[in-house]
């Protein structure tokens, strides 16, 4: 009976899946990822959807990682486990804010920030 | 995280928390034994001296968030991140100046709520109190959550208690000690901080070069690294301005003008500020580092924690823990004792009764401190997530109280209209720029829209404000 229940339990064993979403965008380059595994997995990242030139990000038994700092494009993920079982992938989409607009904003700062700093000088001034 | 993967042993974890509590209660009740009406225990008796008032600046503002946010920025965000989130010091430093004239123009004056009613009306006033009340006490609930949350992942403690144990032992202190307890501890806590984080940096070197760092970034995180990251740059002034609008108009910083010595704000807020600026540098550079010593982040706040202790294991957890509880207690018991002063003063005594003994008065400022207290615990045991990133729509909306306090202090023909369109409408377009792009333009679209609007008013102003009205009697 062992043999039977043992194959049985392969057979039927979950593959691991990322939880975070079947797919994931940002705008900032930063995403957190969560997955559910049994036992220690590993987190794969890859640029190809065939994740030909996958690089591990992660190995342990952590159920999420913080993926922050990416550039604009498509990227793809995948946890495997130490059986081999391998979820489906993931495709992640990086598409960062606008720069003319954020060179924009961050003039506008500026320029409130000058003005703030000359009212409270002149008026230390006077 | 769980218990199974906390950093310390919870016998450890329980036996800190013991020490330190008694330690800050202990000392409450020293520095407090003096205090005898509203004045003493609202104001420390106006006699606080440099040393304690620099470091009471810094403490004060090295709240859990500068230890857990700062890195957290730098992760999300790179090298601008951290530089970011160090630009909050401008509050500090340029509110040294302010400091100075708000004690001329205001020498018997007790809260920030004193300024907008005197200086621009009744209107003005309430819709101060409503930002500032909102801010106060999300700030303190996020806080008071950050302390169950961090405590149970750092030892294991259980959330609710470890959240009970920290506002109960603020709480006491603060009640039994006002100002002085609040500012003494802080001379020891901001102390304990600025040691231990400087020493973790140096740890950090020691394990790994800044070019491990520089490569690991440059190949797995390279936006950390680029000049012009978009999101990381739109936060540099958003941020400065967020800082620059929580410490002018907060009467947790009021609160410190009134009490300091005359004289010495100007310079305290300045060193405070200056102690206080590398601060997230340094803590940020532990998450830049995280990479590099091959820590795998499972949640961006808790970055800080985990290099440390993988880092200096046992006796990094255990100072991670002590600065945590340190950078805990300085940041709540300011906003107890400055928000029990802020409704004593401006609603019991102005709104209610007026002829309230002094005597009077420290009793109901100490109640309040209770009541805050077990508010703030009602909210925080749900541990509803979420409440804590309420936070961040305040961030608009102490934007938009920059101008009108700034013109409000220097110029005589800031008037009530400016100030009122501009809380409402700069606070208003603020918040539909943090919903409609993110979080890290809403301060700037909030300030810039009430700057406008104070600017013209003043311009177009036909009336003159008389100084002399700020120096109400007591």
């Amino acid at each position: 009976m062992a043999p039977l229940l043992f194959s049985a339990s392969v057979a039927f064993a979950a593959a691991p899946e990322i939880t975070s979403g079947h797919e994931l965008s940002s705008d900032t380059g930063h995403v957190l990822v969560a997955w559910e595994a049994d036992g220690p997995a590993t987190l794969s990242i890859s640029r190809d959807a065939d994740l030909g030139d996958a690089q591990p990000l992660y190995q342990g038994n952590q159920q999420s990682y913080f993926l922050s700092g990416l550039e604009s494009g498509e990227y793809y993920l995948q946890v495997v486990e130490a059986s081999g079982a391998r979820s489906q992938p993931v495709r992640l989409s990086i598409e960062h804010q606008s720069l003319t607009k954020a060179l924009w904003l961050t003039l506008i700062g500026a320029i409130i920030t000058l003005g703030i700093v000359v009212v409270i000088f002149r008026g230390v001034r006077r | 995280m769980t218990q199974d993967n906390a950093l310390l042993a919870p016998s450890t974890g329980y036996l800190l928390l013991a020490l330190f509590s008694i330690l800050w209660i202990g000392l409450g009740l020293y520095w407090g034994r003096r205090n005898k009406s509203f004045e003493d225990h609202a104001l420390a008796g106006r006699n606080v001296g440099l040393a304690l008032g620099s470091a009471t600046a810094a403490a004060t503002w090295i709240t859990s968030n500068t230890t857990m946010l700062a890195p957290q920025f730098a992760l999300q965000l790179g090298v601008w991140g951290m530089l970011a989130y160090s630009t909050a010091a401008f509050g500090l430093i340029l509110f040294a100046p302010m400091a100075k004239r708000i004690r001329k123009l205001m020498p018997h004056g007790y809260t920030s709520g004193d300024f907008f009613r005197l200086r621009y009306g009744r209107t003005a006033w309430a819709i101060f109190l409503v930002f500032t009340l909102f801010y106060s006490l999300t700030w303190l609930v996020s806080m008071a959550m950050a302390g169950g949350i961090l405590l149970e992942a750092l030892a294991g403690i259980d959330y609710v208690w470890g959240m009970t144990v920290i506002l109960a032992v603020c709480v006491i202190y603060t009640m039994r000690g006002g100002l002085a307890a609040v500012i003494g501890t802080d001379f020891i806590q901001s102390l304990i901080i600025i040691v231990g984080i400087v020493a973790v940096g140096f740890a950090v070197l020691q394990n790994v070069s800044v070019d491990e760092i520089h490569a690991n970034l440059s190949t797995s995180k390279p936006a950390l690294l680029d000049v012009l990251f978009p999101a990381a740059i739109m936060a540099i002034f958003n941020n400065l301005l967020f800082g620059l609008g929580e410490v002018f108009h907060n009467n947790v910083w009021w609160s410190r003008v009134f009490a300091f010595r005359e004289g010495v704000g100007n310079k305290a807020f300045l060193i405070g500020g200056l102690v206080w600026f590398p601060i997230p540098i340094a803590a940020g550079f532990i998450a830049l580092a995280s990479g590099a010593l091959g820590v795998g982040v499972p949640s961006p706040d808790m970055v800080g924690p985990l290099v440390i202790a993988n880092v200096l294991g046992e006796v990094g957890a255990v100072a991670i823990f002590v600065i945590v509880f340190c950078s805990l207690a300085s940041s709540i018991d300011s906003l107890l004792a400055a928000t029990s002063d802020l409704v004593t003063e401006d609603i019991y005594r102005r709104l209610l009764h007026p002829a309230a003994t002094p005597e009077k008065l420290k009793k109901v400022a100490q109640t309040v401190t209770l009541l805050l207290g077990l508010g703030t615990w009602a909210v925080c045991v749900p541990r509803v997530g979420t409440l804590a990133s309420v936070l961040f729509f305040a961030g608009p909306l102490v934007g938009a109280m920059i101008w009108p306090i700034v013109t409000g202090l220097y110029w005589r023909s800031a008037n009530s209209v400016g100030a009122i369109g501009g809380m409402l409408l700069g606070g208003g377009a603020g918040l539909i720029a943090y919903f409609q792009i993110g979080w890290f333009v809403a301060s700037t679209v909030g300030t810039a829209v009430s700057m406008v609007w104070v600017l013209a008013c003043a311009i177009f102003s036909r009336s003159f404000f008389d100084w002399k009205m700020l120096k109400e009697a007591v």
